[in-house]
C-alpha cells in the first residue's frame, strides 16, 4: 500500500454549457518519504492534480488515499481538517501575512494544530534564526519562501505540497530553496511533492510524474537522484 | 481604405461598468442619497413659501389692516387709500354670532381684497347666502344647500338683517391659514369658524376693519427680506394719518355725546324729585288705614277667647259621657265574642259527637258484614270438609279395582306364553313328519328306480308303481297341510293376544296414575281446609273484639251527647243576656247625641258672630294690601325707572370715559398668525436644512471616495500596462473619472427628481395637518439643483481623479510589478508590553492590521461615527422637540388657564366669587401681566412681564429655577429675572442690563438671574421693583387658574363660558389648548427629523456594507492564504470580524461623541426666536443610536460571512497583480 496513491481521479468543471475535464483520470502513487516532482506544461493540470491533493478543491471522479485515510470523500468540515494538520503548502509568492514578522508568521500556522513544532527551531532550521523579528516587507524573496516553508514545516504535516516554489525567484536562490526541501526530504523523512513545469528540475526527484493534457503521461523512478547542487538549468 | 477604429479603451470601460455593477450601483445610490437629502430638504421651505407666496397673490391678500378703537367710517377709507403708497382698500364688517353651538364670525363678503377660493359650491349671489369653511360644516353636520341659522347677543341684536342664510358653498380663505380663528367675547371665547355673507346685510354704518395692498408689494415674494422691509415702511408711513384720522372720530363722536348727556341727567334729577314727594303722601295714608285695623283684630281676638272658653266645659262631659259609652260598648262586644266562641265551641263538639256516630255506625255496619263473611265462610268449609270425605272414599275403591285388573293382566300373559310354546312344539313334529315323509317316498322311488334298472319291473308297473307312489305323496302332503293350517290358525289367536294384553297393561297404567293423582289432590285439600279452619278461627276473634270496641264506643258517645245538651242550654241563657245589654246601650247613645247636638248648637251661634267680625277685618285688611301693594308698585316702577335711567346715563358716562382715546391700528400682514406661523414653521425646516444634510453628504461623498480609490488601486497593473504601450494619461484617466462622473451624475441626478419632490410634498403634507394651503407648488431653484449634483459629481470625480494621477505619477515599470506590499509595522501598542503580551495572537494581528491601513480605518471609522451622529442628533431632536411641551407645560408652568381681567371693586369680587364656588378651580392668582419690548442694543423681543406681589404664592403657579442645576430663582427689588432663551437672543447674562419698552416709556433693568424657560419670554420682578422702574403701580390685569386634578377640556369650556359671560373679563385662555397647538406646530418639524433618522439609517446601511466590502475584496489573498492553512470558515470570519467589531465600536464611540455636539449645534440651529428647544440629547437616543448601528454591522457582518465563505482557495495560487 502506497503512501499516497490517486486512482483514475478525475475533475470537471462545469461553467455554463461547457464542460472542461481538467483531469481526465489520473492515477499515480508516492510512497513515504519520496521527494517527487509533478512535471508538465502550463494547462496540462498538474495545479488541479496539486488542488485535490492538498484538499483545496474536491475530485468529480476517483479515489484519492493519504496515509490510509480516503481523501476523496472528505467533507468541506473535513477537508479543512485534513489542510489543518496532514498538508503544509508552499505557495509561488509565499503569501505571508504581511503584517506578521517572521516569527509570527511561523507562529500563526502552530497555533491551529495539534503538534506543531517550535516556530523558532524551525526558523533556524531554514537558515533565518536571526531574522526572526523581520516583517515579510524587510526580507527578500528567498528569504520569504523559506519562512513559507518554515511556516509550512512547523505544522508538522505528513506531507509537504510545494507549487512552483522557486517561480518567482532568481537561480541561485531557486536552488538554495530546492536544496532546502530536498534536504528536508532527505533528513526528515519528509514526503515533499513538488509542482513545476520545469523538467530540467526532474533529475533531482526519487519519482517524476509527467502529467500531459490532464493525464500521467509517464512515471520515472530515479535509483540515483542527483543532488541540487549538480543541477544546471 | 480607411477603416474606423473603434477606440477598445471605451470598450474596457463599459466592460469594467458590467463587470463591477454593484460597484457602480453603490456609487449611484450613495450620490442619489447625499443628492436627495440635500437637494430635498433645501428646497422644502422655498416650495412651501412659494406655494404660499402663489395662494397670497393669486387671491389678493392684504398687505396690511387697520383697525380703529370706535370704527372706521367711509371717510376713512378713502383717506387711507388716498394715502402713499397704499394701492388699494376695502372696509369689512364683521360680528361674531352662534350658530347651534359653536360661535362664528360673520364677515361681509370681499370684492377686492382676501378674495376666497371656492373648494365647492359657489359664492352668494343673494342677500340671504352665505359661504362657510368645511370645518363648520363637519362640526355641525350641515351640508351645501342646508340652512344656517345664526343667534346674535342682546347688545347687538338686529346688527344683521338676515339670521338665516342658505349655504352656497365652501371656501378657503387666505386670512385663515392657520387652525386658529381668533378670539371672541361670546362663548369659551374664541371664534371656531368663519360666515362669509353679502355685505348688505350688516345694519350698521362703520367698518370694523379696513385692509389695504401696497403699491407693488404683490410682485414680491412674502417670505422675503425685501418685502418685509417695504411693508414695514409703508406701516410706519401711514401712522400720521392713522393719529389724524382717529382724532376726527373722536372728535365727532364724543362732542355730541357729551352734551346729550347733561341733558339728560338734568331732567332725570327733577323727575325723581317728584315722584319721591307723591311717593311719601302715599305712605302716610297707608299708615292710618293699619292702625284702624290692627283695633278690629284685638277686639276680634277677645270675642273668640270667650267662645272657646265656655264651650270648652260642655264639651268635657259629653266627652266622660262618650268614655263611658264605649266602654259599655267594648264589654257587650267582649260578652258577644265570648257567645260567639262558645257557640263555636259547641258546634264543634256537635259536629265531633256526629262524626263519631258515623264512624260508630260505619263500625257496626262493617261488623255486620264481617259476622255474615265468617258464617259464609263456615258453611263454605262444611261443604268441602264433606267432599273431601268423599273423594278418600272413592279413591279408596279405585285402588282395589285397580289391584284386581293387575293380577287379571298377569294371568293373561303366563296364559299367552303357554299358548306359544304349545304351537312351536307342534310345528317342530310336523316338520319332523314332513322330513320323515319326503325320506320314504324318495326310497320308494330308489326301490322302484332300482328295479326298473334291474327290470324287475318293467315299465309300465314302474309308471304304476309310481304313480302310486305319487298318490301315496300327494295323500301325506295334503294331511301336513290340513295341520299346518291348525297351527297356524292357532298361530293367530296367539298373535292377536300381545296387543290386548298391551293395551290392558296401557289402561291399567293410566288408571294407576289417576289414582296417584287423586291422592296428592286429596292431601292438597286436606292441607287447604285445615287452613281455611285456621282463618275462620282467626275471623271470629277478630270480629268477637270489634264487637267488644263498638260496644265501647257507643257508650262514649253517648255521654258526649248529654254534655252537649248542657252546653246548648248555657249558650242560651247567655245570648239573653247579651241582647239585654244592648238595648240598656242604645238607650246611653241616644242621650249623648242629644247633648252633643245641643253643644254644636250653641258653638255655632257664637262662631257666627265671630265670622262677621273676621271678615269685616279682612276686607279691611285686604283694602289695606291692595292700598300698599299699589304703593310698592308704584315705589318699584319709579324705582326701576330711576335706576334704568340712572344706568343708562352711567352707562353713556362710562361709554364715554371708556372711549378715552379714538385709536387707530395700523397693522402688516404678519400680525395675521397663521400667515406669521406658516413663515416660522417653514423657517425652521430651513434651519434644519442648513447643516444636517450637509454632514449626510459629506459621509456619502467619502464612501464615494474610497470605493473610486479603492477601484483605481486594483487596477494598478493595468494602468501601468497601459502606460507602457503608451497610453496618455489622460486617455487612461478617463476611464476611471468616466466611471465615478457617470454614476455620480445618474444617481445625482435620479436623487434630485426624488428628493425634491418627495421631501418637500412629505413637509408639506405634514403642514397641511395646521395649515390651510393649496396642493404644494415647486419653486425651480436651479442653483440649488445644479450645486447638490455638481458637488456629488466634483466629489466622486475628484476622487477619482485624484486616485488616478497619484497612481499615474509612478512610472510604468513600477507599476507593472506588483505593488511591494505594504510593510508590517511594529504599532504603538506593543511598546506597552504589559498589555501587548495579554493579547491573544490573533488579537495581535488585528491590532496591526487595523493600525496598518489606517486611511481604511479613519474613513470606516469616520463613516460609522457620522452616522451614529447622525442617528444620535434625529432622535435627540426629536425629543429635544417635545420635551419641551412637558417641561414647559407640567413643570415651569403650573397653572392651567389664564384669564385676561379689566375688573375692579364689585365685577372683580363678582368673579373672584365665581372662582371660589367652581369645584374645578382649586386656586387663583390675580398677578399683573405686561406686553412689552425687551432689547439690549439689538433687535427688540417682545416679552411678557409679570410683577409679582408674594413669590411664594406665585411659585404654586409659575415656578422659577435654574435649568442645569434645579436650583431656585429668588426675585429681589433691584433688578429683573429673564427667562433663558432671552437671555441668549439678547446676549445678556447676570449683572448685565436690558432695556424694556413700555409703549414708549423705556426704563433700564438689571438682570439679577436667569430662570427655566422654554416657550416665549418673560420678565420676572417684583411688585416693588415695578414700581420703582416704572414709577407706578402695576395693574393687576391677570388671573393665573390652577384646575382640580381631573379637570379637562369640557370642564374648562364651561368654566369658561361661565366666566366670559361676566363683566370685566375680556379673555380667557386654556393652557392645554396652547400646548396642543405647539404639539401640532412641532409635529411639521418631527416630519422632517423622522426623514433624517430614516436616511441616516440607510446612510450608516449603505456605507457599512461598501466598507466591509472593500475590506474583505482587498484582503482576498490573505484570506485565501489563511483557509489554505486550514481555518475554518468561522475562524476566517472571525479574524475579518474583530477588525469590523473594532472598527463598529470605535466608531459608535467617536460617533457619540461627535452627536452630543452636532445635536447640540442642530438644535440651535433649528430653534426659533421664541421657542428654545432642550439642549441635552437624552440617554436614549444614545443608546439607539448605539444599538442601531451595532444591528447595521451585525447584517452587514453576516452579509460578509457568506462572501467569506466563497473566497476560492485558489486565489492564493494567483499571481501578485
Amino acid at each position: 500500500m502506497s503512501y499516497i496513491s490517486f486512482e483514475n481521479v478525475k475533475k470537471e468543471y462545469k461553467m455554463g454549457e461547457i464542460t472542461i475535464k481538467a483531469v481526465d483520470g489520473v492515477d499515480f502513487t508516492v510512497d513515504k518519504g519520496e521527494f517527487t516532482i509533478i512535471v508538465g506544461p502550463s494547462g496540462a493540470g498538474k495545479t488541479t492534480v496539486l488542488n485535490m491533493l492538498g484538499g483545496m478543491d474536491a475530485c468529480s471522479d476517483g479515489v484519492i488515499t493519504v496515509d490510509g485515510a480516503r481523501v476523496s470523500g472528505y467533507s468541506p468540515k473535513q477537508l479543512t481538517e485534513y489542510r489543518r494538520h496532514d498538508i503544509g503548502f508552499v505557495f509561488q509568492f509565499y503569501n505571508l501575512v504581511q503584517n506578521l514578522t517572521a516569527l509570527e508568521n511561523v507562529e500563526l500556522a502552530a497555533q491551529i494544530c495539534r503538534d506543531p513544532l517550535d516556530a523558532r527551531e524551525v526558523l533556524n532550521r531554514v537558515g533565518l534564526g536571526d531574522r526572526l523579528d523581520n516583517f515579510p516587507a524587510q526580507l527578500s524573496g528567498g528569504e520569504q519562501q523559506r519562512v513559507a516553508i518554515a511556516r509550512a514545516l512547523a505544522k508538522n504535516p505528513k506531507l509537504l505540497l510545494c507549487d512552483e516554489p522557486t517561480g518567482a525567484l532568481d537561480y541561485v536562490t531557486g536552488k538554495a530553496i530546492l536544496k532546502l526541501l530536498q534536504d528536508t526530504c532527505r533528513q526528515e523523512g519528509m514526503t515533499v511533492i513538488v509542482i513545476t513545469h520545469n523538467t530540467a528540475l526532474t533529475p533531482m526527484a526519487d519519482k517524476v510524474i509527467h502529467i500531459k493534457s490532464g493525464r500521467v503521461a509517464g512515471v520515472e523512478r530515479n535509483e540515483a537522484p542527483t543532488p541540487v547542487e549538480d543541477i544546471e538549468w | 481604405m480607411v477603416t474606423r477604429r473603434r477606440n477598445r479603451l471605451t470598450t474596457d470601460a463599459f466592460r469594467e461598468i458590467r463587470n463591477t455593477f454593484s460597484r457602480y450601483v453603490s456609487i449611484l445610490v450613495l450620490a442619489a442619497l447625499a443628492v436627495a437629502f440635500l437637494a430635498g430638504l433645501r428646497t422644502a421651505a422655498p416650495d412651501m413659501q412659494y406655494t404660499a407666496d402663489n395662494y397670497y397673490d393669486r387671491t389678493r391678500l392684504m398687505d396690511g389692516y387697520v383697525l380703529s378703537t370706535l370704527g372706521l367710517t367711509e371717510a376713512d377709507l378713502a383717506a387711507l387709500e388716498g394715502a402713499a403708497g397704499v394701492e388699494a382698500v376695502e372696509g369689512c364688517r364683521d360680528l361674531d354670532a352662534v350658530a347651534t353651538d359653536r360661535i362664528v364670525n360673520v364677515r361681509s363678503l370681499p370684492e377686492r381684497l382676501n378674495l376666497l377660493e371656492v373648494t365647492r359650491g359657489r359664492l352668494p349671489q343673494s342677500a340671504d347666502e352665505c359661504v362657510t369653511e368645511n370645518l363648520l360644516l363637519v362640526k355641525l353636520g350641515l351640508e351645501v344647500g342646508d340652512r344656517l341659522e345664526l343667534t346674535l347677543e342682546p347688545d347687538n341684536e338686529g346688527d344683521l338683517v338676515n339670521t338665516s342664510y342658505t349655504i352656497v358653498g365652501v371656501v378657503c380663505s387666505p386670512l385663515y391659514v392657520a387652525l386658529d380663528r381668533g378670539a371672541s367675547s361670546l362663548g369659551n371665547g374664541s371664534v371656531d369658524a368663519f360666515v362669509y355673507v353679502p355685505g348688505e346685510n350688516f345694519a350698521f354704518e362703520h367698518y370694523t376693519c379696513a385692509y389695504f395692498t401696497g403699491e407693488g408689494l404683490a410682485a414680491l415674494d412674502t417670505y422675503g427680506g425685501e418685502y418685509e422691509d417695504r411693508i414695514d415702511a409703508l406701516v410706519d408711513s401711514l401712522d400720521p394719518l392713522a393719529d389724524q384720522r382717529s382724532q376726527l372720530r373722536y372728535d365727532s363722536l364724543i362732542g355730541d355725546a357729551r352734551a346729550e348727556l347733561d341733558d339728560a341727567r338734568r331732567e332725570f334729577e327733577e323727575a325723581k324729585a317728584d315722584a319721591e314727594q307723591e311717593l311719601a303722601d302715599a305712605w302716610q295714608k297707608l299708615q292710618d288705614g293699619r292702625k284702624e285695623l290692627d283695633d278690629g283684630w284685638a277686639e276680634y281676638r277677645d270675642g273668640e277667647d270667650t267662645l272657646v272658653r265656655e264651650t270648652a266645659g260642655a264639651q268635657r262631659e259629653l266627652d266622660d259621657a262618650l268614655e263611658e259609652l264605649r266602654d259599655g260598648e267594648r264589654e257587650l262586644a267582649d260578652g258577644r265574642a265570648e257567645y260567639q266562641e262558645g257557640l263555636a265551641e259547641y258546634e264543634d263538639g256537635l259536629a265531633k259527637y256526629e262524626e263519631g256516630l258515623a264512624e260508630y255506625n260505619d263500625g257496626w255496619a262493617e261488623y255486620q258484614r264481617g259476622l255474615s263473611q265468617y258464617q259464609r265462610g263456615l258453611m263454605q268449609y262444611n261443604q268441602g270438609l264433606a267432599d273431601y270425605e268423599k273423594g278418600k272414599a272413592d279413591y279408596e275403591d279405585g285402588a282395589a279395582q285397580c289391584y284386581a285388573g293387575r293380577q287379571q293382566y298377569e294371568q293373561g300373559l303366563a296364559e299367552y306364553r303357554q299358548g306359544m310354546e304349545e304351537y312351536q312344539r307342534g310345528m317342530a313334529l310336523l316338520e319332523q313328519q314332513e322330513a320323515a315323509g319326503a325320506a320314504e317316498l324318495a326310497a320308494k322311488k330308489a326301490q322302484l328306480d332300482a328295479a326298473l334298472d334291474n327290470g324287475l319291473m318293467d315299465q309300465a308297473a314302474y309308471a304304476a308303481a309310481l304313480a302310486e307312489l305319487q298318490r301315496a305323496e300327494e295323500e301325506g302332503q295334503a294331511q301336513l297341510a290340513a295341520a299346518k293350517a291348525q297351527l297356524a290358525a292357532v298361530k293367530a289367536q296367539l298373535d292377536q293376544a300381545p296387543a290386548e294384553l298391551a293395551a290392558a297393561k296401557a289402561e291399567l297404567e293410566a288408571a294407576e296414575a289417576q289414582l296417584s293423582q287423586a291422592a296428592w289432590e286429596l292431601g292438597k285439600a286436606k292441607q287447604q281446609l285445615e287452613t281455611a279452619k285456621a282463618q275462620l278461627d282467626e275471623a271470629e276473634a277478630e270480629l268477637n273484639d270489634a264487637k267488644a270496641e263498638l260496644d265501647d264506643a257507643k257508650a262514649e258517645l253517648d255521654d258526649a251527647k248529654a254534655e252537649l245538651d248542657d252546653a246548648k242550654t248555657q249558650l242560651d241563657d247567655a245570648l239573653t243576656e247579651l241582647n239585654d245589654g244592648q238595648r240598656e246601650l242604645q238607650d246611653g247613645w241616644e242621650k249623648y247625641n242629644d247633648g252633643v247636638a245641643e253643644l254644636a248648637r250653641a258653638r255655632r251661634v257664637g262662631r257666627q258672630e265671630l265670622d262677621d267680625a273676621l271678615a269685616e277685618l279682612n276686607d279691611g285688611e285686604r283694602e289695606y294690601a291692595g292700598g300698599l301693594t299699589e304703593y310698592e308698585d308704584g315705589k318699584r316702577e319709579a324705582d326701576e325707572e330711576i335706576a334704568g335711567a340712572q344706568r343708562k346715563l352711567d352707562d353713556a358716562q362710562d361709554e364715554l370715559d371708556g372711549v378715552e382715546e379714538c385709536e387707530w391700528y395700523v397693522l402688516s400682514r404678519f400680525t395675521n398668525a397663521g400667515i406669521l406661523g406658516y413663515a416660522q414653521d417653514s423657517d425652521r425646516v430651513s434651519n434644519l436644512a442648513n447643516v444636517f444634510p450637509v454632514i449626510f453628504f459629506l459621509v456619502a461623498a467619502l464612501a464615494c471616495l474610497t470605493t473610486m480609490t479603492r477601484m483605481v488601486e486594483e487596477q494598478r497593473t493595468q494602468i501601468g500596462s497601459l502606460k507602457a504601450m503608451g497610453f496618455s494619461r489622460l486617455a487612461i484617466s478617463k476611464k476611471y473619472i468616466g466611471y465615478a462622473f457617470s454614476a455620480s451624475l445618474i444617481g445625482g441626478i435620479l436623487g434630485l427628481l426624488l428628493g425634491c419632490t418627495l421631501i418637500p410634498l412629505v413637509i408639506a403634507n405634514a403642514f397641511n395637518i395646521m395649515y390651510d394651503i393649496p396642493a404644494l407648488e415647486f419653486r425651480p431653484q436651479p442653483g440649488m439643483y445644479v450645486g447638490a449634483v455638481a458637488a456629488a459629481v466634483a466629489c466622486t470625480t475628484g476622487a477619482a481623479l485624484w486616485a488616478c494621477l497619484s497612481t499615474l505619477i509612478a512610472a510604468p515599470a513600477s507599476l507593472m510589478r506588483p505593488r511591494a506590499p505594504k510593510a508590517g509595522r511594529r504599532v504603538l501598542l506593543e511598546r506597552v508590553g504589559f498589555i501587548w503580551k495579554r493579547l491573544t495572537f490573533t488579537w495581535k494581528v488585528t491590532m496591526r492590521n487595523l493600525f496598518r491601513y489606517q486611511r481604511r480605518f479613519w474613513m470606516t471609522v469616520i463613516g460609522i461615527g457620522g452616522c451614529t451622529a447622525l442617528i444620535v442628533t434625529g432622535f435627540g431632536l426629536h425629543e429635544s422637540i417635545f420635551s419641551i411641551l412637558n417641561e414647559q407645560f407640567d413643570h415651569v408652568f403650573l397653572y392651567d388657564a389664564t384669564l385676561g381681567l379689566d375688573a375692579e371693586g364689585q365685577r372683580l369680587a363678582a368673579v373672584e366669587e365665581y372662582l371660589d364656588g367652581s369645584p374645578w378651580v382649586e386656586d387663583s392668582l390675580l398677578t399683573s401681566e405686561t406686553l412689552l419690548e425687551a432689547s439690549s442694543g439689538g433687535p427688540a423681543q417682545s416679552v411678557y412681564l409679570f410683577a409679582v406681589e408674594d413669590q411664594a404664592r406665585f411659585s404654586q403657579f409659575i415656578q422659577l429655577g435654574h435649568r442645569l442645576d434645579d436650583g431656585p430663582v429668588t426675585l429681589s427689588d433691584d433688578g429683573v429675572v429673564i427667562t433663558e432663551k432671552l437671555s441668549e437672543l439678547l446676549d445678556v447674562q447676570v449683572g448685565g442690563s436690558i432695556t424694556l419698552d413700555n409703549d414708549g416709556k423705556r426704563v433700564e433693568a438689571t438682570v439679577m438671574d436667569i430662570t427655566e424657560n422654554y416657550v416665549s419670554h418673560y420678565v420676572y420682578l417684583t411688585w416693588a421693583g415695578y414700581q420703582r422702574l416704572f414709577g407706578g403701580e402695576a395693574e393687576r390685569n391677570v388671573m393665573l387658574l390652577r384646575y382640580t386634578e381631573g379637570a379637562g377640556e369640557p370642564e374648562s369650556d364651561a368654566v369658561s363660558s361661565d366666566l366670559m359671560a361676566l363683566k370685566g373679563v375680556d379673555s380667557y385662555s386654556y393652557i392645554a389648548t396652547l400646548r396642543d397647538n405647539f404639539t401640532d406646530s412641532m409635529e411639521a418639524i418631527d416630519y422632517a427629523v423622522v426623514i433624517i433618522i430614516l436616511a441616516a439609517a440607510a446612510l450608516a446601511f449603505v456605507v457599512l456594507y461598501n466598507l466591509t466590502n472593500i475590506n474583505i475584496t482587498e484582503r482576498t489573498r490573505e484570506l485565501a492564504t489563511l483557509k489554505v492553512l486550514g481555518f475554518f470558515d468561522r475562524e476566517v470570519t472571525a479574524y475579518v470580524y474583530r477588525e469590523n467589531l473594532f472598527l463598529t465600536l470605535f466608531g459608535i464611540v467617536l460617533g457619540l461623541v461627535m452627536g452630543r455636539f452636532l445635536h447640540a449645534w442642530m438644535v440651535l440651529t433649528v430653534e426659533v426666536e421664541l421657542v428654545m428647544f432642550g439642549r441635552a440629547a437624552p440617554p436614549y437616543a444614545y443608546w439607539l443610536a448605539a444599538a442601531l448601528t451595532v444591528v447595521f454591522s451585525v447584517a452587514v457582518n453576516i452579509a460578509a460571512h457568506f462572501k467569506l465563505k466563497k473566497v476560492d482557495m485558489v486565489e492564493s495560487l494567483k499571481t501578485v497583480e
